[in-house]
């Protein structure tokens, strides 16, 4: 007779113990130990402290930049998303697919990258666009001048607006045309209709869009960084990164920085809870589950104008930055003219094989994101399983610990990790590659969370339990059955692991030791330095790397599709 | 030897009971249905028996072997309980073809790989799957994944099957076709069947024995499916054996009452239950024999639904509405179909005595 066990012991509070250990360490603890900083002093709670730090004149400026940059990106960014969104769901524009695609590219372009390529193209003096403009027109003044506010929003939004497009393409794509319809059989015109009927009903998918923008902007490090120093404009988490690095260590500098850290946190929460309670309000009917065919409004004389400006609009934002990091990154030095005879492939054979600093960002990069993509994969699967599929005490600890890491902003998690990773606790990490890694996978590991129980929400428990049934124990079921089943979202949280810690920055660049330098950190080290030309190059090879590992990733997902 | 013998089995999810003191046997090679509305809980004690579940009090034995014990909150894993499971919806494992998917169970056995390929072989003709061996599930119809599952739960020769509502996605005419397949396949194979379910048809048509489960998780009546169909033991039995007539009854001075005072005048053998009381009396619409004006309880038709081979008729008794369903060619040929409004007579073949009180269980 098979031996009689007891159920309560044993293999579901152990990974639920593992589970909620790795998010505490990788996650909590940096958190709290950044909100115990900024409030305790000697151990004693201390507002009055926080709130002087906060007014002094560059803090209060960063927070306030923070805000500027923020609302504005997020309104350019809303209407831009929203439009092209309706123009590709609901209009007759020619190639809508292929321009779906294409409006969704920016997600994948590092968006510092982009603003190094746009102060090659607008800087003021040296700017390329400026500098054709006043030789065409025979002008004394530059036309535009990149580094301000303004220039810092646009090119914000030129990388963030998908994420409006596609919350709202999403929307219009559910909404369920009778709506519509029956406005239209009640005697509404179709402006009528848009403005009355589907702008209403798509508010909510606008407004959490909008509140994304809101939050990626309040805590962007590269684009301000790039743009903002040479008109001494920075934000909250270019100050934090200042703090830091000048500080030398200095506990004032760290705690201001943890002071600005919590702003973040707090306004992340804030912005995250507030992004639920609009979109659970805004589910009402609209949203079927179901494919429907909206009814397309007929664009007629505007078709080609707005296709056109479409292409426009993409070729601008998207092609001629690139071309121009490929471009500058073959010259010999930046500023001579782009001409056949100036172009050479040394940059790129000098970065890739000769010069030890490139090859060792490089090396560092992928081995950093290699290694952050499998841990973070693994722990990701474990952490799901507990949460979509055990029946297990203290489960909601862990539910609230696998929110944390969409709301914890990049800088915060830097120097939350140098807090915690630095001897505080015997383990000293600082300015080695180790710190780097492990602020990768609490920074990555919402993305892990996400695909994983994705995946797993489609395994039903009955297909564990047929394997039961069949005779399999738990581990056999477990391998034979769920595994197989969710290695497309291991798969997928992978590369969404892999690609961004490629070309991450905000927490690398607070976290690199001479050695330890990243793709990131070189070529905004390296264009800081003023060797345009090598941080172009390299660049352009990690631009390479990521458009490579996408297509990997967009051909292995259409297989499977097909 | 596969008997399942449950004893005071009570299961709580939260504050919810979903099972309280449940006992039950089911004898070795019979094909045993639990019959109850949804959330009944009979999902629950398929669950419990598989192992799926941990009972908080009593016992579950299979056989001679104690497999859950909710003293000691302690079970024997499902894997090791020898029995086949067929799931409501299939849990066919998309990732492996038909073939695959029959043949685990003998893989985890260690079964050589000549006997493991004749053993799916063969159930893949029993279940007739032939030649669909190579397919995915997504390749195949509802039907035939149901026939993948039944085969997987089948091919490991195990002395117990539990079923829980495997045919209630199917169409009409593949459900008769596969619940006479089970039937046979439990009388060649001598497996014993647990079968779950809220279609009473089902039930009837492939049980030995049948037990019908309320609300409450309580079991009402355990007997053979005539037994059942012909002396249910209370209004709830009778009501889900299919559409009924129940009508209000009071016993006046040794008289039996409908509500408006009409005596009911097909009591035959005079065996009135207790006076005073609130009685509801209980038919079948086939009970009912619509005839002639004239003839029987005078009524009157409300409603003429034509059916097809049946055609269906509301009719007034007693100020109270009730149903009967008449071949349609009888009628043409006895009397001529009713129409709205037509007055006719009523009587009636066989009638249930049930207390009135009951009916707000059902």
């Amino acid at each position: 007779m098979p031996v009689m066990k007891r159920r309560s012991f044993g293999v579901p509070e152990m990974l639920l113990f593992l589970s909620v250990a790795i998010l505490v360490i990788v996650v909590a603890v940096p958190v709290l130990l950044i909100l115990y900083t900024s409030f305790f002093v000697d151990g004693h709670f201390n507002a009055g402290q926080v709130m002087s730090i906060l007014s002094e004149p560059d803090i209060y400026e960063a927070l306030l930049n923070s805000l500027f940059i923020a609302s504005g990106t997020c309104i350019m960014s809303t209407f831009i998303g929203t439009l092209f969104a309706w123009l590709v769901v609901r209009t007759d524009l020619p190639y809508k697919g292929f321009m779906k695609t294409l409006f969704l590219v920016p997600f994948m372009l590092p968006s510092f990258i982009g603003a190094i390529a746009w102060k090659m193209l607008l800087s003021p003096r040296s700017g390329y666009i400026n500098i054709l403009l006043m030789d065409l027109f025979n002008l004394e003044e530059p036309v535009f001048d990149i580094y301000g506010y303004g220039g810092i929003m646009a090119i914000e939004t030129m990388y963030l607006f998908p994420f409006v497009f596609i919350q709202v393409c999403g929307a219009l794509e559910r909404m369920d045309p009778t709506l519509e319809e029956s406005a239209r059989i009640s005697g509404a015109s179709l402006l009528t209709i848009t403005r009355k009927i589907t702008l209403p009903l798509m508010a909510p998918s606008i407004m959490s869009g909008a509140l994304l923008i809101v939050l990626y902007s309040m805590a962007h490090f590269g684009t301000v960084a790039v743009l903002g120093m040479e008109n001494g404009i920075f934000n909250i988490p270019v100050l934090i990164y200042e703090k830091i690095h000048q500080s030398a260590g200095s506990f004032d500098s760290i705690r201001a920085g943890t002071v600005m850290a919590a702003v973040l946190i707090v306004s992340a929460a804030f912005i995250i809870w507030l992004q639920n309670k609009v979109l659970s309000r805004g589910r009402y009917q609209i949203i079927a589950g179901k494919s429907f065919r909206p009814m397309e409004v007929k664009l007629r004389g505007l078709r080609i104008p707005l296709f056109i400006f479409c292409l426009a609009y993409i070729g601008f934002t998207i092609v001629l930055p690139t071309v121009t990091i490929f471009l500058v990154g073959g010259l010999s030095t930046y500023g001579v003219d782009i001409t056949w005879e100036n172009l050479s492939l040394d940059n790129y054979k000098f970065i890739l094989f000769e010069w030890d600093l490139t090859r060792d960002a490089i090396w560092n990069s992928v081995s950093l994101g290699l290694g952050a993509a499998v841990i973070t994969m693994f722990a990701g699967v474990m952490i799901s399983y507990v949460i979509v599929k055990m029946q297990v005490r203290g489960k909601g600890i862990l539910e609230f610990l696998g929110m944390l890491p969409f709301s914890v902003p990049g800088s915060v998690i830097a120097l939350g990790v140098i807090l915690a990773w630095s001897g505080k606790f015997g383990i000293n990490l600082y300015n080695t590659v180790w710190i780097i890694l492990v602020s990768y996978i609490a920074r990555y590991m919402a993305f892990s969370l996400k695909a994983n129980s994705a995946a797993l929400e489609q395994v039903h428990d009955s297909l564990v339990e047929a394997a039961r049934a069949c005779g399999a124990g738990m581990g056999q079921a477990l391998k034979d059955i769920v595994l197989p089943l969710v290695r497309p979202g291991m798969f997928a949280a992978f590369f969404l692991i892999f690609l961004p810690a490629m070309r991450e920055l905000t927490v690398s660049i607070m976290l690199y030791a001479p050695t330890t330098r990243t793709i990131g950190v070189a070529i905004y080290t390296l264009n800081e330095d003023g060797e345009t030309v090598l941080s172009a190059a390299l660049a352009g090879i990690a631009l390479i790397i990521i458009v490579t590992g996408q297509s990997v990733i967009k051909y292995f997902q259409n297989r499977k599709a097909g | 030897m596969a008997t399942i013998e449950v004893k005071n089995v009570a299961k709580k999810y939260g504050k919810k009971t979903v099972l309280e003191k449940l006992s039950l046997t089911v004898k070795d090679g019979e094909c045993f249905t639990l019959l109850g509305p949804s959330g009944c809980g009979k999902t629950v004690l398929l669950r419990l028996i598989a192992g799926f579940e941990v009972p908080d009090e009593g016992t579950i034995s299979i056989g001679e072997d104690l497999v859950a014990d909710g003293s000691s909150r302690r079970i024997i894993a499902p894997n090791e309980r020898g029995l086949g499971v067929v799931f409501q919806d299939y849990a066919v494992w998309p990732h492996k073809n038909v073939y695959q998917n029959i043949a685990y169970p003998l893989e985890l056995a260690k079964v050589p790989a000549e006997e493991l390929k004749k053993r799916v072989m063969d159930t893949v003709h029993l279940v007739g799957l032939t030649n669909l061996e190579k397919r995915l599930p997504s390749e195949l119809s509802g039907g035939q994944q149901q026939r993948v599952a039944l085969a997987r739960a089948l091919v490991a020769r195990p002395a117990l099957l539990l079923l829980d509502e495997p045919l209630c996605n199917l169409d009409a005419n593949l459900r008769e076709e596969m619940r006479f397949e089970i039937k046979m396949l439990q009388r060649n194979l001598g497996v014993t069947i647990l079968y779950v379910t809220h279609d009473q048809e089902v039930a009837l048509a492939i049980s030995d024995r049948v037990g019908i489960m309320d609300e409450k998780g309580t079991i009402r009546q355990i007997a053979s499916p005539e037994e059942i169909f012909e002396h249910p033991v209370d209004e709830f039995v009778f009501r889900f054996m299919g559409v009924t007539n129940i009508l209000d009854v009071r016993i006046e001075g040794g008289k039996a009452l409908l509500a408006d005072g009409t005596p009911v005048p097909w009591l035959k053998d005079g065996e009135l239950p207790a006076e005073g009381t609130k009685w509801h009396v209980g038919f079948r619409p086939s009970d009912v024999m619509l005839l002639p004006a004239g003839e029987g309880v005078p009524s009157a038709i409300r409603r003429a639904s034509f059916l097809g081979a049946m055609t269906e008729y509301r009719l007034d008794l007693g100020g109270q509405e009730i149903r009967t369903e008449v071949d349609t060619l009888t009628m043409h040929m006895d009397s001529g179909l009713f129409k709205e409004g037509d007055p006719c007579g009523i009587g009636l073949r066989q009638i249930h005595w049930f207390p009135a009180e009951e009916k707000e269980d059902a």
